[in-house]
This record gives C-alpha cells, structure tokens and sequence, in this order.
C-alpha cells in the first residue's frame, strides 16, 4: 500500500495504523504484509463504512489533524461525501516491530 | 441434494474432490522464479456476487504496480479490470504461489450495531471451487462463487506465466 512521502516514517514507527481508501472493491486481504517503502506492514481488518462512521479517533490513528485532511486525501478517485463508501483499514507496522 | 461445496471441503481437508466427472479444486499452486510476470485476464464472470482472485506467495513480494501496491496478497476484481499484472518481486529463489477464486458477498444489516449495508469477502464458502486446465505457461481457471449452487461459469480467468529474460530488469 502506498502512502504518501511525509507519512511513510509515521507508518513504519507504529504510529499510523489506520488508512481510508475510496477503492471500488478490496485489493488487500486481512493478514497480509504489504511494503511501504522501506519497511512493512500487516493488514489486521478491512471494513466497508460511510466516511460519516470514521471517527475523530480514526482520524488521529491515520496520523490526520482533522476530518476534512483525511476527507481530501483519501479522495484521490472522486469526491468523498460524508454517504460515500470507503474502506477503513487498520494495520500495524512490522518494522516498529523489530 | 448434493452436499455444498464448503462441506466437501471439509470431509476432504481442503483436497481436490470430484464433482459430476471433473475435478474441483480449492487452490491453485504453481512455483515460480523471481521476475515472473502473472498476467491475468478475466474472459467472463458474473456481476452478482462480484467475482475475483486472490494470489498470495507466500514469504515473498508481489508487485501490482498500476495500483503501487507490494505485498504478499492481492486481491483481483473481474468488475474492476479485464486484465492486469502482477510481478513476483524482490527474491532471489523460486516461491511457490497460490490462487484461489472469491467473491464479494454484500449483506445488510439488521441489527442496531450492524452498519446498513457491510461486504464479505468470501473463499472456500457455500459453492466455491475451480476447475483447473493446467498447460505449461498459463492455467484457465474456471471457477464457482455463490451461495446458490455450483456454477463454474461465474468466473473464467486466464492466467499466463511469462519468465524473465534473461537479463531483464527484475
């Protein structure tokens, strides 16, 4: 899974464990390991919710400082209102692991 | 009735069993080298339940570059794309990967802690299982996924194997 540049070390270090993404159908699975950048994470739920269900918690989890900057960035593939679906994943890191 | 699909799975352990003459299976495992290239293309499937694979390699990196993700699994979507490619990446010795074939169950929720509608992403459940035609550089794979009975026109899937060149970036 990608993320952009200026949270990838934020991921690594166990301190982003939660990502939105408007994606039209699941491409990871549950378990899985994907990398990010130089290090990886394990995928732990994938849940199909409205953006109106992420909480002010699952904004500070995605290392956001707020609803709209989670809103503007997870939009990458048209515009999120707050009925649109998307998936909210939670993960953890396995490099902070080490 | 037939016993479902999921209950032969069981009373076999996960193993091949037969099914009106032909051989049903729950995965598909092949090895391959480092820098092969799984290009998969969706020759036919159903819309309702939306069907899909899933490839895993275990231990080692798959590379689905038109979506920047690498990792271990990955998820295709029939719906999502006729075609796409996945390069097994970033080893240095052969791996052995699995494919099996999902399907994306859609339920509503009826209870109060249940959101209004939530997505399940079935494998191995209710009629799913895949006839496998195994040739030396690609498999079809036709494969059965619903809860309404066995149907192996819900998914056709070509996946064909290309190895590296010898040297070609990897």
């Amino acid at each position: 899974m990608q993320f952009s540049r200026e949270l990838r070390d934020d991921v690594l270090a166990g301190d982003i464990t939660l990502s939105v993404r408007l994606w039209t159908r699941p491409k990871v699975a549950e378990g899985g390991r994907y990398r990010v950048g130089l290090g990886e994470i394990e995928v732990d739920a994938i849940e199909l919710v409205p953006f109106s269900a992420i909480t002010d918690a699952d904004v500070r989890r995605a290392g956001e400082p707020d609803r709209e900057t989670l809103r503007e960035r997870a939009a990458h593939a048209g515009p999120i209102d707050e009925d649109t679906l998307v998936y909210r994943i939670e993960f953890h890191s396995l490099s902070a692991e080490d | 009735m037939a016993p479902r699909f999921d209950e032969r799975w069981r009373a076999t352990g996960g193993e091949p069993f037969e099914f009106d003459g032909q051989l049903v299976h729950q995965l598909y495992r092949r090895s391959i080298e480092p820098g092969t290239s799984i290009d998969v293309v969706f020759l036919g499937s159903r819309t309702e339940p939306a069907q899909g694979i899933q490839v895993k390699a275990k231990g080692a990196t798959l590379a689905w570059d038109e979506h920047d993700l690498e990792g271990e699994s990955m998820r295709l979507w029939a719906d999502g794309q006729d075609r796409a490619t996945i390069r097994y990446v970033n080893a240095r010795k052969s791996a052995e990967i699995a494919i099996w074939n999902i399907w994306l169950e859609v339920r509503e929720g009826s209870h109060s802690y249940e959101p209004d509608r939530y997505e399940i992403v079935q494998a191995w459940h209710a009629w799913s299982g895949m006839l496998v035609d195994d040739r030396a550089d690609a498999v079809f794979l036709r494969c059965s996924g619903n809860h309404d009975g066995p149907d192996f026109t819900d998914l056709s899937v070509r996946i064909t194997f290309r190895r590296p060149i010898r040297g070609e970036r990897r």
